[in-house]
């Protein structure tokens, strides 16, 4: 048997290969050959744009491991997206990894993806920055076939635990808010910048399609709806700024 | 496209409640008056209930009464160089229920019958058997113009600090010239990815959030500068602003509302302080919202923005001044 690399952590570190990839190159590309245990190791690299949630660029990698378990089903995904068109007015960042399961039997071209990741999501704003803890849990059922995948995305995403930076215009709302002779011990001072908990939810469903055009290129599209539990539902709203959809394209490499 | 919902408060066994972390204080933005009795308020009935309103009043009692309306998405902060009217008037300034740091509301207490209420309920308060003047800036001289148009005999004197559309003709006929937002806007993109980790799911988050609407130059598009200047304020009112769109919104870019109805026969005569620099301006008050009155005149503050109450306060306060001792 052989081992997952070592080189697990540096895997996780380095530019990512989402679950699409994983989901879509991993099936297609593994078709096109027969399955052994040299294919086992196969990583793809890959990049993808589009609206998630705004003006997105993500790169994309996944690492295949040889588990004796179950052989040529599991994959170390990560991820590492950027908000293009706002970097110099409002820079962010989203990093994660994780796992992705493939469950499929033998010979069935039906199946399905679980996938496990964990990672951290900064977003800066006028207001401050806030840098959160990230946990998201999905599963794609469909179709996997040799070249081609067409599967539904259904994914949970929360943000566990938030750490908020006040920005000077943030902190100044809590200036000036009481008349002269206000005793000073009973005011209410501005909040140092701290931490609160499963400051949001987002539900997606969605589906993926996915093409092997070589043996080394994948391409796939994605896209789907977005809900978010408890916030006001409004499309292109200024103070809510929600998006309920989504939608990406992406390009994958395979080695 | 616009999908509509109302919006849900969040229940302690909610699935979105953001709690803070042990040994953390509440976040985000200062307390309103309900939640914080230090604050200067008063008690008024609005929609039938009582609610705790942020308000101060400035001046001699027995002096003229004006009313001062704040704008969209912020509150009386930003007027309160008005104060210096206080040497010859009684000048009331309040947050409106459901802005700045008056209680918060849900939408079964928005709408424009309970904003035309809630003033009557202030001039009452202050005990005005005169006539009074009015004082509105952005969305409150919309406000404000709705009130003497429905109480005609009860106003004096207006003052539009650069209204907010009057009209949801004339916001449709505009809104691609005048409105900030889209998907391509970068406060709105910079607030779609914040979402990512911090979801507007009550009334402090939303207002948190909203405040980077604010700072980006709020509603309406800045024609001089892209870093328009911003007035200070306490506390955005966002979910009464989500209420409000939601309540005059009928498609993406259009809307249905009227705030100038029956406002040609109120026989006072309006000044409209209108900026150089922001598309509700002086071009826009001129073409769109003058000829709506039967008496009106404008005054134009070179080189400011929609922050002219900011930008140019001396300016700004000394033409008010003028207009009501007129």
């Amino acid at each position: 048997m052989r081992v997952p690399s070592r080189s697990l952590l540096r895997t996780l570190a380095s530019a990512t290969l989402g679950l699409f990839v994983s989901t879509v190159g991993a099936r297609s590309a593994w078709a096109s050959t027969p399955v052994i245990r040299g294919d086992i190791d196969t990583g793809t690299v890959g990049a993808s744009v589009g609206l998630d949630p705004t003006w997105v660029a993500d790169l994309h990698y996944t690492r295949g491991l040889s588990l004796q378990r179950a052989p040529d089903r599991s994959r170390l995904v990560a991820r590492l997206g950027v908000p293009v068109t706002i970097m110099g007015y409002a820079p962010g960042f989203r990093l994660d990894g994780g796992w992705a399961e493939r469950i499929q039997a033998k010979g069935k071209n039906v199946g399905i993806v679980l996938s496990p990741r964990t990672g951290v999501t900064m977003a800066s704003t006028p207001a401050g920055r806030t840098t959160a803890w990230t946990l998201e849990l999905s599963a794609a059922p469909g179709l996997y076939r040799h070249g081609f995948t067409f599967a539904a995305q259904l994914t949970w995403r929360t943000a566990l635990a938030t750490r908020v930076t006040y920005s000077d215009a943030a902190l100044d709302l809590f200036e000036d808010r009481y008349p002269p002779g206000t005793d000073a011990a009973e005011i209410r001072d501005a909040p140092s910048s701290g931490r609160v908990g499963f400051t949001a939810q987002h539900l997606r469903g969605g589906v993926i399609m996915g093409w092997a055009v070589q043996n080394t290129v994948q391409l796939w599209l994605a896209a789907g709806v977005d809900y978010q539990p408890g916030d006001p539902y409004v499309a292109f709203d200024l103070a809510t700024g929600r998006v309920p959809f989504y939608g990406t394209f992406g390009v994958g490499y395979r080695w | 496209m616009v999908i509509r919902s109302r919006f849900v408060l969040l229940a302690a066994a909610s699935f979105s409640l953001a709690c803070p972390m042990p040994g953390e204080e509440k976040l985000f933005v200062p307390p309103t008056a309900d939640e914080d009795p230090l604050l200067p308020q008063t008690e008024l009935s609005v929609g039938g209930f009582p609610r705790a309103v942020h308000l101060e009043a400035f001046g001699d009692e027995d002096d003229p009464l004006v009313l001062v309306l704040h704008d969209a998405l912020t509150d009386y902060r930003a007027l309160g160089v008005l104060e210096e009217l206080a040497d010859e008037y009684h000048v009331v300034m309040w947050d409106r229920v459901g802005n700045g740091l008056s209680e918060r509301i849900d939408d079964s207490a928005i709408s424009d019958a309970f904003t035309l209420a809630e003033i009557a309920a202030v001039r009452e308060a202050y005990g005005a058997s005169d006539p009074v003047s009015l004082v509105g800036y952005g969305l409150g001289g919309a406000l404000a113009t709705m009130y003497a148009a429905a109480y005609p005999d009860d106003v004096a004197s207006l003052v539009l600090i650069e209204p907010s559309p009057l009209s949801g003709d004339i916001l449709t006929n505009n809104y691609d010239d005048i409105a900030r937002g889209g998907l391509f806007d970068p406060s709105f993109q910079a607030l779609a990815w914040q979402g990512e980790v911090l979801a507007a799911g009550d009334h402090a988050r939303l207002d948190f959030r909203a405040l980077t609407i604010v700072q980006n130059g709020g509603l309406f598009q800045d024609t001089c500068t892209d870093s328009p200047v911003v007035p200070p304020l306490w506390r955005p009112g966002g979910y009464y602003h989500v209420a409000l769109d939601d309540l005059h919104r009928t498609g993406n870019k259009t809307f249905d509302f009227d705030y100038a109805t029956g406002i040609d026969g109120w026989d006072g005569k309006a000044l409209f302080i209108a900026s150089t620099c922001s598309a509700i301006g002086s071009v826009f008050q001129y073409d769109n919202h003058l000829p709506l009155f039967g008496d009106a005149e404008i005054i134009e503050i070179a080189g400011a923005g929609h922050g002219l109450v900011a930008e140019a306060p001396d300016e700004v306060v000394d033409a008010v001044r003028d207009h009501l001792n007129d």
